[in-house]
């Protein structure tokens, strides 16, 4: 209900109320004074009758001498009963006029002289009262006003009377004015109050409203339509204010997340790029036929980098995702994906980690679920790794569950539950419920014995929530632990499967332009891949890399994004604007450590043809050799 | 000599004729002063009186009265010189002209309608102003258009008399019981007086119209003076024992007659009863009713347009009116007699004026 009609229906009754008493105060105020006029009036009319009509003619007879004479004496009586006619007749009133002893003299009223007989009876129990009401024959109530006259052979009672319904009438007729005027009264006050209120009030705080809203859309809001001098006034200017603030703070926020965004992405680029170096080589030289030949220590010493900057490159992962949470910057994809080739990916990722540990790696997937949704299939890949890894860390010679349910189930949608059981040493139920939370273990035990950043399961709560999903831990300890999530996923049709239609190149001898600034990830990646079998040339910035591209023909470009002087995208847009035809549809494919999707479409839509993430997995990047040297070959058809 | 010696020598001998001359003029000069400031001049006011009934002379008595409260002390400032015709016109004119041959008067008054008419036959080609009282009808008496207005000559003054329908319409309430169910035949007895007449010629024109009476005309001979009295009261006495038939009740008109105790008394032994009269002594003497302005009234009004005049008005510019107070007389017995009673507001009017 709007605050107007709420303060409406609140005034309403209110006003109603108080005009209403007013209204019967005044009712009740004019019927009495309406009959305090009359029993006036009447007194004033007896008051003529008797002294001016009735007891001026007595002591005029008696004053001559005439009250002896009986003409005289009728006559004059008759002169005054004549003119009470004429007062009766003017006034509107009866008058009556009854002999002490009851008989019945004089009538007014000559069309009711029945009645006299009763005014005779009223004499006799007249009290004190010369002011009251009588009852006739016929019911009919008459106001009356009495007074004596009390002279030799004028011993008499005079009355005055009017129907009691005359001056009810009047009273009708002053409730039904007051009514009305009460009525009217209620309606313009309610009127120009509701007008008053919502002019002074009601329209300045729908403003005032109007502007909290805008300012929680975080929208700016400079001027608020409010003029007056008073409080509304000052709330008004201080909401502007308040917006302006907001403004700058959305705006300072907006640069820092933005610096902050852009510090994550050059982070990870910084980070990566030099362990990706690592890694290659470290693969590389792990790959090497000829490491069999060093010692077992140093052989031992090769694969402790790599593993640990496997770990490394994890923590970082970690972190940076942690981080890009907190700034907002996690953004979900909404893809085609299929639940079967996620488990069963994500299950033989873990299936060789868990058996080293003598553990054995159960799926459950049961048919009735359907298969293709649309999701984000690498977070969620994330947060089985990250529930698979911990059971597999703290499990040993148990048996590790991954399973799927279908909650609940309809035309659109499912809900589903992921579940990662394990028979490891389990979790106290003090410390469950801080799981979740950034930089907690169990203990601090947990981090001695087992490590971790503790970073994998809040990373895997804000991705959950961000689904719009629950998480939550059964566990007891020394028994084992269940993790499990449930999101809601849409269901959506098998898509067209490019890969399986794409027909096998052949990827050998392929001319190659790796664009790469860093000397060894050059290095490393012109080592893989001459190893696959391509032909690959070097350059060493965007700039090389245009005239490179002038000078020679290649099948494919391997730009690196992020490069001094000219980087990546520029290099790419460069190209493109070549005048010799083939040389500016060459396909490129992007090498960055940048996993933003954003930031990656936004390659695609620079001009290049796919991206392949470092550190460099020669898998995908064969797979993407592929598919953009089948793309080209259908486009030249 | 020394020169001052001179110089007192010489003094002397001025001083010596000097003063005396000097105490002469001064002495002159302080008696005309003197005289000047003691010699108010004394207005000259003649008072014609028709006749000699208590009525006039009355009247002339409050108009002295009145006067001399207004600052006309006789034998000071005013000196009166009143005559009286004997209810004769002739008489009066012949007086009045003897009068005015002998000295000038400053003004003139006339009380009734003989002396007015009389006098002002002599007066109007005068300037000398007339104020005339107790006339009840100026307007056939030519002193004035219309009752109200003004003459725009030297004449001004009073009527005495109240409207005729009026007159009537008193009664008519009176004898509201009398004429319930038959017309009442009313003989008005007046005498040739001129007032008489033409009261007598209004009552009978306004009487043709009247549902209540029948108006009949009982007219004698007016003879002026002392001896005339008797002869009005024989013819009248003669002419209602001729004419008893005609009439039920009787009606005094205005003149002379209606004042003359005797034939008031005269015509109470008749037994027939006067429904109206023209003055407190008609009720006195069996009078129903009477209403008349009064001897007071017109008299002190008549000392007022005299003041008006001295003062510098102009007669001519004094309207000549009604008067607006009536003193009302009733006889409870005629009424009796008649069978009907007198209305409490006529009653109340008589005030101390009712007679049994």
């Amino acid at each position: 209900m709007k605050l107007y009609q709420k303060y409406f229906l609140t005034m309403l009754p209110i006003i109603l109320l108080c005009i209403g008493s007013l209204g019967f105060w005044s009712f009740s105020h004019s019927k009495n004074a309406l009959y305090k006029s009359e029993e006036e009036n009447m007194r004033l009319l007896l008051n003529e009758a008797v002294h001016h009509i009735i007891e001026s003619r007595y002591e005029l007879l008696d004053q001559t001498g005439l009250a002896d004479i009986p003409a005289f004496v009728q006559s004059y009586q008759e002169e005054a009963f004549q003119e009470l006619n004429e007062l009766s007749a003017t006034t509107n009133r009866w008058f009556y006029v009854i002999s002490r002893e009851g008989k019945p003299i004089y009538s007014s009223d000559k069309n009711n002289l029945e009645t006299l007989e009763e005014w005779g009876a009223l004499v006799q129990s007249l009290q004190e009262k010369s002011f009251d009401t009588f009852k006739t024959k016929g019911n009919k109530t008459n106001l009356y006003a009495s007074a004596t006259f009390d002279k030799t052979n004028w011993n008499w009672v005079i009355f005055v009377s009017r129907p009691e319904a005359e001056v009810s009438e009047q009273v009708s007729s002053i409730q039904s004015v007051t009514i009305g005027i009460s009525l009217l009264a209620v309606i313009l006050m309610g009127g120009l109050l509701t007008l008053t209120t919502r002019r002074l009030l009601i329209q300045p705080i729908t403003s005032l409203q109007n502007a909290a809203a805008r300012i929680s859309r975080q929208e700016p809001v400079e001027n608020i339509n409010i003029t007056s001098n008073d409080e509304l006034g000052d709330l008004a200017r201080d909401m502007e204010g308040m917006s302006e603030a907001i403004k700058n703070k959305i705006e300072e926020v907006q640069i820092a997340n933005k610096a902050k965004s852009m510090f994550l992405a050059h982070m990870s680029h910084e980070l990566r790029s030099p362990l990706n170096s690592i890694l290659g080589y470290a693969d590389l030289a792990l790959s090497d036929r000829d490491i069999q030949t060093l010692p077992q220590k140093t052989q031992d010493y090769i694969k402790t980098i790599s593993s640990s900057g496997n770990h490394l490159m994890d923590l970082i992962g970690d972190i940076l995702d942690f981080s890009k949470i907190e700034a907002g910057e996690l953004v979900l994809e909404k893809n085609a994906m299929s639940l079967s080739e996620l488990i069963e990916e994500t299950s033989s990722m873990m299936l060789l980690a868990a058996r080293e540990k003598n553990n054995a790696l159960d799926v459950v997937f049961p048919d009735t679920i359907h298969k293709w949704v649309l999701g984000d299939s690498v977070r969620l890949r994330q947060i089985l790794m990250n529930f698979l890894s911990n059971a597999v860390k703290f499990t040993t010679d148990g048996k590790i569950t991954l399973s799927l349910t279908q909650k609940t189930d309809d035309e659109f949608t499912q809900n589903l539950r992921f579940e990662v059981s394990d028979e490891g040493i389990g979790i106290p139920k003090s410390k469950q419920a801080s799981l979740f939370n950034a930089f907690s273990q169990a203990d601090v035990s947990t981090t001695r014995n087992y490590g971790g950043t503790g970073l994998g399961l809040a990373i895997n709560k804000q991705l959950v929530l961000a689904m719009n999903g629950q998480i939550g831990i059964e566990s007891e300890e020394g028994k084992g632990s269940t993790f499990w999530f449930e999101v809601s996923l849409d269901k959506t049709k098998a898509p067209y499967r490019r890969e399986e239609d794409v027909p096998e190149h052949d990827l050998t001898n392929l001319k190659l332009l790796l664009v790469e600034d860093i000397k060894v990830n050059q290095i490393m990646a012109k080592a893989l891949l001459e190893k696959s079998g391509q032909s690959v040339d070097t350059a060493d910035d965007g700039f090389q890399a245009i005239e490179k591209v002038k000078a020679n023909d290649y099948d494919v470009i391997l730009m690196d994004i992020h490069m001094p002087g000219m980087d990546g995208v520029e290099a790419t847009q460069k190209i493109r604007t070549l005048q010799d035809a083939v040389k500016s549809s060459i396909p490129i494919i992007a090498l960055t450590a940048d996993i933003e999707t954003s930031n990656l479409k936004e390659y695609i839509a620079g001009g290049m043809n796919a991206t392949c993430t470092k550190p460099l997995n020669m898998d995908d990047l064969l797979k993407t050799l592929k598919r953009v040297v089948h793309e080209k070959s259908v486009s030249a058809a | 000599m020394s020169l001052s010696a001179l110089v007192i020598r010489n003094t002397c001998k001025f001083i010596k004729p000097v003063v005396p001359i000097y105490m002469f003029l001064a002495c002159i000069f302080g008696l005309n002063v003197i005289d000047k400031a003691s010699a108010a001049p004394v207005k000259r006011i003649v008072i014609v009186e028709t006749m000699t009934i208590p009525l006039i002379q009355s009247t002339t008595n409050w108009y002295l009265k009145k006067m001399n409260e207004l600052g006309y002390v006789e034998g000071d400032n005013i000196q009166y010189v009143i005559l009286n015709a004997e209810g004769s016109e002739d008489k009066a004119g012949n007086i009045l002209a003897n009068e005015l041959n002998a000295f000038r008067p400053n003004l003139v008054m006339t009380i009734a309608t003989l002396a007015s008419r009389a006098s002002r036959l002599l007066l109007k080609d005068t300037d000398i102003p007339q104020v005339f009282v107790l006339v009840a009808d100026p307007v056939q008496e030519g002193f004035v258009t219309t009752l109200g207005g003004k003459s725009g000559t030297n004449i001004t003054g009073r009527t005495h008399v109240i409207p005729p329908a009026t007159k009537i319409e008193v009664v008519k309430q009176a004898m509201k019981r009398a004429t319930q169910n038959k017309k009442a035949r009313i003989g008005i007895i007046n005498s040739t007086y001129p007032s008489a007449i033409g009261a007598t010629a209004q009552l009978l024109q306004l009487g043709k119209n009247s549902s209540e009476f029948d108006f009949i005309n009982l007219n004698f001979k007016y003879h002026p003076g002392a001896d005339g009295k008797q002869k009005m009261q024989e013819s009248a006495m003669r002419l209602l024992k001729e004419r008893r038939h005609e009439f039920d009740y009787l009606w005094l008109a205005a003149g002379p007659s209606g004042s003359n105790p005797v034939f008031l008394k005269a015509l109470q032994e008749t037994g027939i009863p006067i429904i109206f009269g023209n003055n407190a002594l008609a009720s006195k003497y069996g009078a129903m009713i009477s209403i008349v302005s009064g001897e007071k009234i017109n008299g002190t009004a008549a000392a007022k347009l005299v003041d008006q005049i001295f003062k510098g008005e102009s007669p001519g510019n004094i309207p000549i009116t009604q008067p607006d107070t009536y003193i009302v007389s009733v006889n409870i017995t005629t009424a009796t007699k008649v069978g009907t009673v007198i209305p409490s507001s006529l009653l109340k009017l008589a005030g101390k004026n009712i007679y049994r």
